[in-house]
This record gives C-alpha cells, sequence and structure tokens, in this order.
C-alpha cells in the first residue's frame, strides 16, 4: 500500500512517522497490496544490481591504464593489477554483489507470488464459510436470529461491562487501562481490534474505521438473503465474482422485491419522471463563474446541490457545467448529489432508498428477475441523461461527472453505459460511494474518494478494484485536526462536506495516481482562459394520476 | 600513456557514483512492510547484499588507491623523461599520446 503524508516533512530516522493522512491505491501510480512492497523492493535490487553491472562495466578500462603505465613503472604494476582483478572477480567482485541483488530480487517476486496466491484462496475459503453461515442462520428462521441475536448481546453486554470496568479505580479495572494503554500503541490486526474494544473516549467502542468493517459486509448480506421468503442459492452466494459482491447484489434485489412487491400490495404507484431546470433561488442559469480546475474544485459544487430540508418539498439539483476553451471548444462538468429521501415508496424525489438498492443490485441474473418490475434505467441514472440532454452536450464533447454518494454510483453507471455512447464521458470523481462492483471502460480514469471512516463505500464488500483507470483515495479523518469530530459518527464520516474538505487536501499530494488524474481532469476542463456557467436540473416524479 | 592518472580517477569516480546510487537504493529496498516469519530471512538475504557491496566498496577503494599510486610513478617517469614540470601530473595532457609516441622504445 503506497501511503502519502500530505503536506508533511519526510520523517527523520529513528523518529515516529506522522500518522498517513491519506493511502492511496489503484490509478497509475501503482496498486494497494502490501505484496506491492515486495514487487517494488525487488524492482529496487534490480537497481541495485544494474548499478553494480555498470560500475563493473567502468573498471574494464582500468586494466588498459594499469597496461599502459607498466612500461614507465613495472615495479607497482602487478599490484595495480591483481587489484583491478578483485574488482572483476567471479567471487566477491562487482559482478558477484550484481548476481546475489538480483537473486534476492528473484526470491522476492517469487515471494509475492506465493502469497498472492495463498492469499486469494484463504481470504476466498474463509469467506465462502462466513457467508455460508450466515445464509444458513438466515435460512434458518427467526429461532435462529433470536439466538445469534443474544450471543451477539451476550458480547456486547461484556464488552460494555469491560470499558465501564475501566472507568473505576479497582485494580481490575486498572489493569484493563493498562491492557488499552499497550493496544493503542500497537498497529497489528489483534492490536487494531483491541483498541477498538478496550481503547477509546467513551463507553461504547468507537466507530472503527470501514475498512475493519468491510468483511462482515458479504455474511450480513447472506444472512439478509437467507431471512428473506424463498430458498437462496447458496452456491451463487459464495461463488466469487470479478467485481463487486453476490451477496450484497442479491440483497439489494431480494430487498428491491420486498419493496416493489410492498408498493403493489399497497395500490402505491410510481409517478412519471419529470426534469426540468431548477426553480431554486440559489441557481442561476448561466451566469458566469469560475470554471472548475480540479478535482477539490468540481466535489466542492456538490454540497449546494442537495435540498434543504429546512424548505419541505425542495428537491435535489444535477448541475451541469458548460466549460467554453479559449478556442470555442466545449467541455462539461456534471455534478450529482446522493440519496435524499428515504421512503420505502417511491415518492416525487427520485434520488431515494429505491435508487440505491437499484444501482447496488448488480448481478445481471438477479436484475433480469427484477426488470419487468422496475424501469430500465433507475430515476437517478435517467435524471441525469435528461439534464445533460437538456444541457446541450454534444458527441464529442469531453465531460467529467461526480457524485456523492447514490450520485457517484450514478456516475459510475452512466459511464459504463455501452447505450449513452453519445456522451464522451472521459472521467468519473465519486465520493463515499460503494462502486467496486462497478466497471467502467479504460479509456474513463476514475476517481474514488473515500474517508477512513464511511462505511457507505464499503457496503459492495470489496475494496475498490486496482487499475490503472482506477485510483481509490482514504483520507483518515483521525489523522491530524483538519476534520474535528467527523470519524466519531457514520454520518459524520458520509457528509458530504467532509468530503470537499478531503478533496481540497488532495491539492497537497504528489501520488503519481492523483497527479495523473489531475492531470487528465484538467485536460478536459483546461486551462486559463475558460469560461464557465451552470444550469441546474431538478427530477422530480409527477404524482400519478 | 600521460594523462592515465586522469583516466583512472574518472573511472573510480565513475565506479564510486555507481556504487553510491546501488547504496542509496538498497536502503529504499528495507521499506517492506508485511507481517511474517519469512520477513526475517529477506532481512537476513537484504544484509548479505549490504555487506557484499560494503566489500566491494572496500575493494573499490583499495583498487583506487593502488591504481592510483600506479599511474602516478608511471607518469612521473614519463615527465621526468621529457623534462615536464611536475605539475603537469595527473593533468589531462593534450600532447601524452605524441610525447608517448616520441619516446617509444
Amino acid at each position: 500500500m503506497t501511503r502519502v503524508p500530505a503536506g508533511t516533512p519526510a520523517p527523520v530516522p529513528d523518529v515516529p512517522a506522522p500518522r498517513p493522512v491519506m493511502r492511496v491505491h489503484g490509478g497509475a501510480g501503482g496498486t494497494r497490496a502490501h505484496l506491492e512492497d515486495l514487487t517494488r523492493a525487488a524492482g529496487v535490487l534490480r537497481d541495485v544490481a544494474e548499478h553494480l553491472d555498470a560500475a563493473r562495466r567502468a573498471t574494464a578500462a582500468l586494466d588498459d591504464i594499469v597496461e599502459e603505465g607498466a612500461r614507465w613503472s613495472p615495479a607497482t604494476t602487478a599490484a595495480a593489477s591483481h587489484a583491478c582483478q578483485a574488482l572483476t572477480a567471479p567471487l566477491g567482485g562487482l559482478g558477484s554483489a550484481a548476481l546475489a541483488a538480483r537473486t534476492t530480487a528473484d526470491s522476492l517476486d517469487r515471494a509475492a507470488q506465493a502469497y498472492a496466491e495463498a492469499d486469494t484462496r484463504v481470504t476466498r475459503v474463509l469467506r465462502a464459510g462466513l457467508v455460508a453461515t450466515a445464509n444458513l442462520v438466515g435460512e434458518a428462521g427467526p429461532v435462529a436470529w433470536l439466538a445469534a441475536g443474544a450471543l451477539g448481546a451476550a458480547g456486547g453486554s461484556r464488552l460494555l461491562a469491560v470499558r465501564l470496568l475501566m472507568r473505576t479505580p479497582t485494580p481490575v479495572g486498572l489493569a484493563h487501562r493498562a491492557l488499552a494503554a499497550i493496544a493503542m500503541r500497537g498497529d497489528g490486526p489483534v492490536a487494531v481490534a483491541a483498541r477498538h474494544l478496550l481503547g477509546g473516549r467513551a463507553v461504547l467502542p468507537d466507530w472503527p474505521e470501514t475498512r475493519y468493517l468491510e468483511p462482515l459486509v458479504d455474511p450480513v448480506a447472506a444472512w439478509m438473503v437467507g431471512a428473506m421468503p424463498g430458498r437462496s442459492d447458496l452456491v451463487s452466494l459464495v461463488r466469487d465474482r470479478d467485481r463487486g459482491s453476490m451477496p450484497t447484489s442479491q440483497a439489494a434485489t431480494g430487498l428491491l422485491g420486498v419493496m416493489v412487491l410492498a408498493a403493489l400490495a399497497t395500490g402505491h404507484r410510481r409517478g412519471e419522471l419529470v426534469v426540468a431546470p431548477s426553480l431554486r433561488a440559489e441557481a442561476r442559469p448561466g451566469a458566469a463563474e469560475t470554471p472548475p480546475r480540479d478535482v477539490a474544485d468540481v466535489v466542492a459544487r456538490i454540497p449546494d446541490l442537495y435540498a434543504d430540508h429546512e424548505r419541505p418539498g425542495e428537491l435535489g439539483d444535477v448541475a451541469v457545467t458548460r466549460v467554453e476553451q479559449p478556442d470555442g471548444s466545449l467541455s462539461w462538468v456534471v455534478t450529482v448529489p446522493g440519496t435524499s429521501s428515504w421512503s420505502p415508496f417511491e415518492s416525487t424525489d427520485p434520488f431515494d432508498v429505491r435508487a440505491c438498492l437499484q444501482e447496488m443490485a448488480t448481478d445481471p441474473a438477479a436484475v433480469e428477475r427484477f426488470a419487468a418490475m422496475q424501469a430500465a434505467r433507475d430515476d437517478v441514472t435517467a435524471t441525469v441523461v435528461r439534464a445533460m440532454d437538456q444541457a446541450g452536450i454534444r458527441p464529442g464533447e469531453p465531460v467529467v461527472i461526480a457524485g456523492h454518494s447514490l450520485g457517484g454510483i450514478a456516475a459510475m453507471d452512466l459511464a459504463a453505459d455501452p447505450t449513452l455512447g453519445r456522451f464522451d464521458i472521459r472521467a468519473v470523481i465519486t465520493v463515499g460511494s460503494p462502486v467496486a462492483a462497478h466497471d467502467v471502460p479504460s479509456r474513463v480514469q476514475t476517481l474514488h474518494l473515500e474517508t477512513s471512516h464511511d462505511a457507505v463505500p464499503t457496503l459492495d464488500g470489496r475494496p475498490n478494484p486496482d487499475a490503472p483507470n482506477r485510483t481509490t483515495v482514504t483520507v483518515d479523518l483521525e489523522a491530524g485536526h483538519a476534520f474535528g469530530d467527523a470519524a466519531d459518527t457514520p454520518s459524520g464520516a458520509h457528509a458530504v462536506g467532509v468530503y470537499a474538505d478531503a478533496a481540497r487536501m488532495l491539492r497537497s499530494v504528489d501520488h503519481p495516481s492523483v497527479v495523473e488524474f489531475e492531470r487528465h481532469l484538467g485536460e478536459v476542463v483546461g486551462g486559463p482562459g475558460t469560461t464557465a456557467s451552470t444550469t441546474r436540473y431538478t427530477g422530480m416524479r409527477l404524482p400519478p394520476g | 600513456m600521460a594523462g592515465s592518472t586522469y583516466e583512472a580517477a574518472v573511472v573510480f569516480k565513475h565506479v564510486a557514483g555507481e556504487l553510491d546510487a546501488a547504496c542509496a537504493r538498497l536502503a529504499h529496498a528495507r521499506d517492506v512492510d508485511w507481517v511474517s516469519t519469512a520477513a526475517s530471512g529477506y532481512q537476513a538475504e537484504l544484509a548479505t547484499v549490504r555487506a557484499r557491496l560494503r566489500a566491494v566498496a572496500r575493494d573499490v577503494e583499495d583498487a583506487r588507491q593502488v591504481v592510483l599510486h600506479h599511474t602516478v610513478a608511471a607518469e612521473t617517469a614519463v615527465l621526468d623523461a621529457l623534462g615536464a614540470p611536475p605539475d603537469q601530473l595527473g593533468q589531462p595532457l593534450g600532447w601524452a599520446r605524441e610525447v608517448s609516441a616520441r619516446l617509444q622504445p
């Protein structure tokens, strides 16, 4: 894993390094696995060997120099000749040192490969075991759920007792505090688990970094699939997918089905989607503005798109920014907000839970199963597409789409959709979005911004894939004091304002993947002399009838 | 042959530069983040490579002193034969090859 301390000086030897603010994986600069370290070290050792070989080649000239001087100083020739031979000797010379470096590099490569294979196998077996067990508990019915819940509650109450005990001035409490202090210093998986169980400020454990929760997503989803009516297909649940999690997809499909059936049972009908220029006061269509220059500028536009909950009935907007280059050519920046309606039934707001589930149900078979009950495209992506059409985006004009949460998933969905070839989508920015299951063509550069304590990006149960066109940046909310108490709650860690702040920190990151993405984005949005104007659109479902 | 001290010094400077670069790169190879018993094996292999580099660096330094001693001795002999001032020693002398040819036994 490549760690990039943003804006911090290089650590001084023997002084503990500052906690890295950002972790970057994927993209032009490398991949996420710790195994990358091994491969990188192997590359370094090969470089060492190259330098040694270059030195060995250079020493060949010394033989001639010594030989030339032999006529004039025969007494010193033998010693000089012997010294030169030592440098090129098969044992102990420069060449043999180069060979040793290369041999170690080969060992490292083999070790990395073996680790990767073993890691994959172990992960598959563990995941399959957990998923199968959770699914069987789900299938077993309410009694098994209660038993599992009782076990969980018993564990939780013990944990609570420990944390309460830690606050007492008793020998046991002091011992627990001492253990917690030790755990706070460690960095291994055991120390991390102990830190969350024993450490922290409150009686209840702190909200942990969500990368530690990601492995639980599959079992929980498998339990949900099992708990739903009908027999679940265990084989398909434990089968590994190239991208994303099958249990999550099936759980989302199942929940979607339940919601559709509930709507049918209650006579709730879906209204027709209408997309029109926004009527909100802050939407000033066509007004000249400062063009977006980088990721931070683009992400900064998203918070304003959410509906103000103080104003009843207000809906979120999709913004389409027209960027005109000095030569008259056009490019576009589309920004999309996330979920704003949590109603189980489809209301006037298309940015609802149902759209989330529809976006999470990425398994083709599951999607097909429910295709008859829902529109071919969810209303969020439909809103964005219509907004782009109404804004007048023409074929060949480069487009950047950025979205928060559900908006980010929709952005990935649009970039991957072959039927939308009329839009030349060049880059996608997602903030706080679960997009591991979404694939995009290699020509589309994507940057996924996540925070360390945001659970939403982990809902797909997998880390984002490492690919040259996919860069994931995880911002540590607990490093430094830039984010206040955002790490304390799931909602704080997912807040769009926190992401806007995190995006600004990208300006001080010099990781090659981030730099390359910013360069690519800069090519689309242009440099000095560009002008910009934004039109905002609102999607709304008209009440049926 | 005159000017060989200069040439030898250039060669050794190049070799030392490559060795320095190799040592600097090797320092980065230590920065491996893994949790495994194999890590100690890797560190041992790395220590071996580092020890070899140190030994080679010592050999290079020894060779530099011996070879430069040899070339200085040879050049001094040439300059003596020419009656040239001793401050020409170790300079990249443009006339070296012509002089050397004139003094050819």
